[in-house]
């Protein structure tokens, strides 16, 4: 069993509602959200596949991006949740919550046997 | 951030690289993720110069940009086929082109001669297909995502070409089912098969667009892609 490719299918899984999450903290431009997905254990993803993530959400109208202005350098594009977003964000962490709930039973159901 | 030129040449090749990946989306949204990750390699070294080794050090942290396309997004909507070093028979589409011009010359030999204009049609398509091929297998001296120069020099006059094709096929098979006489029909026919070529022309830039296709070979190393 190749753990990594495991451990990268999963991250890849949940990626969406982990950057909606960042959001949900607070607005960030893309290296801040990368920094932050970093800080999190097991979450080392490859940072360029944030992108596409954050364009699909962008297209799903679940964030939306503004230029916020900088103190040093040219203004920054900055993300935040949409009122669309925030529900998916709730929806998804409920589903979420369910699923690994559902997967724990799993393995109690087995420990008991 | 300062880049030398090596690392200049370093980020660009990785965006195009990027957008070769991501061929199958639309070109606005390459173009906002490719933004994205000049920002991001921007604010990754933030003041200063940076040489080519730090340029790479940051591009290895973003990962190789292959693993950014995402199966869910491709599309399947319209049929495409891939040409190229890849798709066997269809590597060769001049050859096929020339067995189809001799046997359809032989045939309408037989039939009235004018409905041999009309065969002009799939021989532009033939041509048209040959065109692509030979471009997208030169696709790295165009660049990711360019067209061929063949199909790009010609791009909008082959839309009035199409509009041109509904109109004319739609009179002359009129015409052919009210028993018009032969003149006539030629004349339409011509007409047909001018406009038939620029049809051809518009699926040959269409199939040049680089996108992922219906036929999917297997990349060396990749494994075989799903359909």
């Amino acid at each position: 069993m190749d753990l990594d490719r495991w451990l990268g299918q999963l991250r890849r899984g949940t990626l969406d509602l982990c950057v909606l999450r960042v959001l949900g903290r607070g607005e960030a431009h893309g290296y801040e959200i990368v920094q932050r997905l970093k800080q999190a254990r097991f979450l080392t993803i490859r940072e360029g596949t944030v992108y596409p993530v954050l364009q699909r959400l962008l297209r799903a109208k679940l964030v939306r991006a503004h230029a916020r202005k900088s103190q040093v350098g040219p203004p920054r594009k900055c993300f935040m949740l949409t009122t669309r977003g925030w529900t998916s964000l709730h929806e998804m962490e409920a589903r979420w919550t369910e699923f690994v709930r559902s997967v724990d039973s799993l393995a109690q159901e087995g420990s008991g046997q | 951030m300062t880049v030398d030129a090596e690392g200049q040449r370093l980020i660009e090749e990785y965006l195009a690289r990027v957008r070769t990946s991501l061929a199958d989306w639309r070109r606005r949204d390459r173009q906002e993720i490719c933004e994205n990750l000049r920002a991001h390699i921007e604010e990754s070294h933030a003041s200063g110069f940076a040489g080519a080794e730090r340029v790479k050090a940051i591009l290895a942290e973003l990962g190789p940009p292959e693993d950014y396309a995402d199966d869910s997004r491709r599309t399947q909507v319209r049929l495409r086929l891939r040409v190229g070093s890849y798709a066997g028979l269809l590597t060769e589409p001049f050859v096929v082109l020339a067995v189809a011009v001799a046997v359809m010359w032989l045939w309408t030999a037989y039939v009235v001669w004018p409905i041999a204009i009309l065969m002009l049609v799939p021989y532009g398509a033939m041509l048209a297909w040959g065109a692509v091929a030979r471009g997208l297998g030169r696709g790295a001296e165009n660049g990711p995502g360019r067209l061929p120069a063949v199909v790009r020099l010609a791009r909008w006059p082959v839309v009035i070409h199409v509009l041109g094709t509904m109109a004319s096929l739609w009179v002359t098979i009129d015409m052919i089912l009210a028993g018009d006489s032969t003149i006539h029909i030629m004349i339409r026919s011509l007409g047909a098969a001018y406009v038939g070529l620029g049809c051809c022309h518009l699926l040959a830039i269409w199939l040049a667009s680089g996108k992922p296709l219906l036929v999917r070979p297997a990349r060396a190393g990749a494994g075989a892609e799903d359909g």
